[in-house]
């Protein structure tokens, strides 16, 4: 969608850039400092002492790492790789869910499922893949709906300020556990036991979730709105929400509304020890998002292209 | 490794990539035809923050130290501008802390050049809300008004989710309506 904003914009730009180019060095000089930062360092570090710092670094590291992820101190994660080129029509898309555990009973040894997930999609006319999602007029992000797919790490309690690391508690692993963090911590403005005194403005206000299924899989249903009252100059950067397993974080602008899927890409059956799960089940987060409420035709053709998803869990061995 | 890396010839040629043997000279001959169009994108996408040059200067040296990671050279320039857009973008991102610092007042001075002294009001305000913009939300709308990439594509280059950056590029058009005093519709 074309706006007056746009336009402005557009004009706006086009002159700015111009003059920019008046005040910048010319190539010669930027060629000039430029062949001065590459050239070689005349003394360098000797490469042995190097190797040796790095050698002992990695050690480190490697040994830190296997004591949290063995006291369950550290979380496993889940990553979403760079996922397939786009394709029209019916989309198979790659996502990559990988899910690391333990091997052989051996704490501290990871292993990644070697098969990405994937998940094939049947597209009304006017959808299409972008590779990583699915989406329609993708050109026209006030009017588009977008699907995406993410391997959600942690969810931010203050998202406005995003200033904050998120809250990531083992109880996150679960399905049940993963839907609670997006309802606890952003409410439907009541008092809650996070929020006594109620939240504070800019909060997400999220739906109770229910329970469904998607592909066969169990999964919990739940929806995000981001007020739309507040003042952007609060939140500059909009409201980072959540964060992928890579790191990616999912920004969301005022009046966004996400409806999102949980699915527990596993086993059904989960081992519990003392009333805590010990073998989790890789959680695919399935958003569909856009921005203000979409048309009823728009949420119909969503229906129907979550009814059509097909996932196939990373094969491999699963605990 | 090891091996000393040669500064690139002063005199680009004109294409980058007909005539051009080795990847060094390809990319050589790409910095002079396009310095100027990079420093266009990180001026825009700096604008009154981190000098654009500044932003240029790395993403070139970034560029030729990872020149290797170039699978495809007809891809030339989407993955210098992927770098351009990036470091501009890193350059000027703020530290959270000073996000609770007052806002700089409108300072002529830090503007890009005048030469013709044309400060019209529809400027000086364009000027203004622009400034409002975070740096992620001004790249995008540069990327996706001005260069005319799409929305996906425009997401790719600056590594954000495709629903990132539609939210950047809504909350920038509210934003900026909300500047200039346009009524929402």
């Amino acid at each position: 969608m074309t706006t007056d904003v746009d336009d402005r914009l557009r004009d706006f730009l086009a002159d700015e850039g111009g003059r920019s180019t008046l005040a910048a060095p010319s190539f010669e000089e930027a060629v000039g400092r430029l062949a001065q930062r590459l050239a070689p360092r005349a003394q360098r570090t000797p490469r042995r002492l190097m190797v040796i710092l790095a050698a002992a670094l990695l050690t480190a590291a490697a040994l830190g790492s296997a004591i949290g992820i063995g006291s369950g101190w550290l979380r496993l994660p889940l990553v979403i790789d760079t996922p397939s080129i786009p394709t029209n029509g019916d989309a198979v898309l790659e996502v990559g869910l990988h899910y690391y555990t333990r091997e052989g009973g051996v704490q501290g040894i990871v292993a990644r499922v070697p098969e990405p997930t994937r998940i094939h999609a049947g597209l009304p006319e006017g959808w299409a893949s972008t590779g990583s999602g699915l989406t329609s007029e993708p050109d026209e992000p006030e009017r588009a709906l977008a699907i995406s797919f993410w391997a959600v790490d942690g969810v931010s309690t203050a998202p406005c300020t995003d200033v904050g690391e998120g809250a990531d508690p083992p109880m996150m692993r679960t399905l049940d556990g993963l839907a609670e963090a997006f309802t606890l911590w952003w409410t439907g403005g009541a008092p809650s036991e996070m929020w006594p005194a109620g939240p504070p403005p800019g909060q997400p206000r999220t739906t109770e979730p229910t329970s469904t299924t998607v592909s066969g899989f169990r999964a919990r249903y739940l929806e995000v709105r981001i007020p739309g009252m507040v003042d952007t100059g609060e939140c500059p950067s909009g409201y980072a929400t959540w964060r992928n397993a890579d790191g990616v974080v999912r920004r969301h602008g005022p009046d966004d509304v996400s409806r999102i899927w949980i699915v527990e890409v596993g086993p059904p059956d989960l081992v519990y020890g003392n009333g805590v799960p010990q073998t989790p089940s890789p959680l695919l987060v399935i958003d569909a998002s856009s921005g203000g409420e979409p048309s009823p035709e728009a949420l119909a053709e969503l229906a129907d292209i979550i009814d059509s998803l097909r996932i196939e869990p990373p094969r491999g061995e699963m605990p | 490794m090891g091996s000393t890396i040669d500064p690139m010839p002063v005199s680009p040629t004109e294409l980058a990539v007909s005539g051009v043997d080795s990847l060094e000279d390809q990319l050589a001959a790409f910095f002079g035809t396009h310095y100027e169009r990079m420093t266009r994108l990180a001026s825009l996408i700096c604008h009154s923050g981190v000098p654009a040059e500044d932003a240029v200067q790395a993403a070139m040296e970034q560029a030729w130290r990872r020149r290797k990671s170039l699978r495809d050279s007809s891809r030339l320039r989407w993955w210098l501008d992927r770098i351009v857009v990036r470091e501009a973008i890193r350059m000027n991102r703020r530290p959270w802390w000073t996000r609770f610092a007052a806002q700089p007042m409108y300072d002529e001075a830090r503007l890009p050049a005048d030469p013709a002294q044309e400060m019209t009001a529809e400027r000086m305000a364009l000027v203004s809300a622009f400034r409002t913009l975070s740096v992620e939300q001004r790249a995008a709308c540069v990327l996706h008004l001005h260069l005319g990439y799409a929305v996906a594509e425009t997401a790719e280059l600056m590594g954000a989710p495709l629903e990132t950056t539609r939210s950047r590029l809504r909350l920038a058009r509210r934003r900026l309506r909300a500047e200039l005093g346009e009524d929402e519709s």
